[in-house]
């Protein structure tokens, strides 16, 4: 039952499918057919325009300040939302007094608007870096809690069982056991959350910060700038794309080469 | 092994009643009885999986279990399964999957091996830890009768020679037969032990004319009258 796409060569490009591969064209034709009929500019910047921006964004180093710092702070925001929300979730998963306490905690949290989030820990914690990375953790955390939640309650009682009999520790249970089980929640509660948090930071970045896409992309737009904008936010998603395809599919290509193995 | 439950309850069903049994070292003893008797959770409070019942278990030093189904991980190898569970070297890991006729198959994880070879990791994992109480609650079941039978052979093969007190959940008195030293059956409800009857052929000696004895003597009917000594 193995599938073609999982015997292709060793390198991680290999395995990146023609149609992924394809993509970046089709799109560049597309857009560039559709800024041909719009025949506007200004408002509707041909691929070319853009792309030109992005080259003297680089050249001048502002690309690179400002996608990195928005980078960082989408790093350091899931890191915390992820670590956060998997012990919150793994906790109500496995206890059901916790589980009832904490449920309509997470059903509110999970319905908080982004930027009421936002605003008060702004308010409240201060035009800080601190301040934005907490807020988006804080709107993000609530659905890893409730993904992982659904993970450790699908947990395999009979592995449960085996593992107390053969002794094994605490250590080699996490290890060996549990995370193996987690680990396609961790990676779709992951894949869901770096797509919402990324989004969530450019609008921190908009209402309260002096770098990043967000910050850049409220410029150019009261500049009406609307090749900027595209350039900005154009690097950022080939960024996260590139974040995808070679790091994130080929570590759960790995993390499940068992599923496939035969 | 000693084990004396006085009473096990799940809610207010009161499960097993008093049982009292041991299995010494090198014994194997089968015990059986109708579905939903009981065996299951015996098994699990020697096993120590399940603590809330009343009595004790005594002396069952290091304990393994060849549990229903193989439950084995299945995102590591055979070879990892046996190692990450039990500790077991290298080299016992590689003389136990040749002895359960797994060579060459180290490296597969389970989901590569049939049902029946799956079973004999399972079979392997238990032996490599080493236990002084093997407990096995119906490992050949769902398997073809002569995939079941070669199992059965081999389970007899490697616990030749061990010093393993084994108990071994089985619905099939003709398995309980060709493996056991001894029967307990279990009966009644709350359930209690009604029978034990002693099969005295030696192992190697076993053949299917003495087998179809001891089938006899386990039959209701039969000449099973031995309520004997519970040690
Ligand atoms: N966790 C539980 N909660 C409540 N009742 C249970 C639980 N586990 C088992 N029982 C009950 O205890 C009785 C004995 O179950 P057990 O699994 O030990 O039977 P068994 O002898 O192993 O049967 P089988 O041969 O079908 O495997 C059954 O009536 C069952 O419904
Ligand atoms: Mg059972």
């Amino acid at each position: 039952m193995s599938k073609p796409n999982n015997q292709g060569g060793a390198s991680g490009f290999s395995r990146i499918s023609p149609a992924a591969l394809l993509f970046p064209f089709l799109f560049i034709g597309v857009w560039y057919v559709a800024a041909g009929l719009a025949g506007n500019e200004t408002t509707f910047p041909s691929p070319v325009t853009v792309g030109k921006i992005i080259l003297a964004e680089a050249r001048s180093g502002a690309l690179f300040i400002h996608v990195g710092a928005t980078l960082a702070r989408v790093a350091a925001a899931f890191v915390i939302a992820m670590a956060v929300g998997c012990a919150i979730g793994l906790w109500m998963g496995r206890n059901r007094g916790i589980n009832r306490w904490g449920d309509p905690w997470l059903v509110f949290f999970l319905n908080m608007p982004a930027l009421v989030t936002i605003v008060l820990c702004y308010i409240w914690i201060g035009l800080t870096e601190a301040a934005a990375i907490t807020a988006v953790a804080i709107n993000k955390i609530p659905m890893v809690a409730v993904m992982m939640r659904e993970g450790a309650r699908t947990l395999d009682p009979g592995l449960n069982d085996m593992a107390r009999v053969f002794r094994m520790t605490p250590a080699a249970r996490l290890a060996h056991v549990v995370i193996p089980q987690l680990a396609p929640h961790f990676a779709s509660a992951g894949r869901a959350g770096i797509a919402l948090i990324w989004k969530i930071v450019l609008v921190v970045e908009l209402l309260g910060a002096s770098t990043g896409v967000g910050f850049q992309i409220h410029t150019y737009f009261q500049l009406f700038d609307v090749g900027a904008v595209l350039a900005y936010a154009l690097s950022f998603i080939i960024v996260m794309l590139v974040v995808e395809y070679l790091i994130l599919q080929p570590w759960e290509r790995h993390a499940s080469r068992w599923r496939n193995a035969g | 092994m000693q084990v004396e439950v006085r009473h096990k309850k799940f809610g207010g069903a009161q499960i097993l009643d008093w049982i009292e049994m041991s299995v010494g070292a090198g014994e194997i003893v089968a015990l059986t009885g109708p579905s939903g008797i009981g065996k299951t959770t015996l098994l699990r409070i020697i096993a120590g999986l399940d603590r809330d019942f009343e009595g004790a278990v005594t002396d069952p030093g290091r304990i393994a279990m060849v549990f229903q189904s193989p439950t084995l991980m299945p995102w590591r190898s055979a070879a990892d399964n046996l190692r990450l569970t039990t500790g077991a070297e290298r080299a016992s890991i590689d003389r136990l999957l040749d002895e359960v006729g797994l060579e060459g198959k180290a490296k597969f994880f389970p989901g590569q091996l049939s049902l029946g070879q799956q079973r004999r990791l399972a079979l392997a994992r238990a032996l490599a830890a080493n236990p002084a109480t093997l407990l096995m609650d119906e490992p050949f079941i769902s398997l073809d009768e002569e995939t079941a039978a070669r199992m059965r052979r081999l389970t007899m093969k490697v616990l030749e020679g061990r010093r393993i007190a084994t108990l071994i959940v089985t619905h099939d008195l003709v398995e309980a037969a060709t493996l056991a030293d001894r029967v307990v059956m279990l009966g009644g409800r709350p359930a209690a032990i009604e029978t034990i009857v002693p099969i005295t052929t030696p192992r190697a000696r076993r053949d299917a004319v003495t087998e179809a004895a001891a089938l006899r003597a386990l039959t209701p009917g039969g000449a099973g009258n031995a309520h004997g000594n519970l040690t």
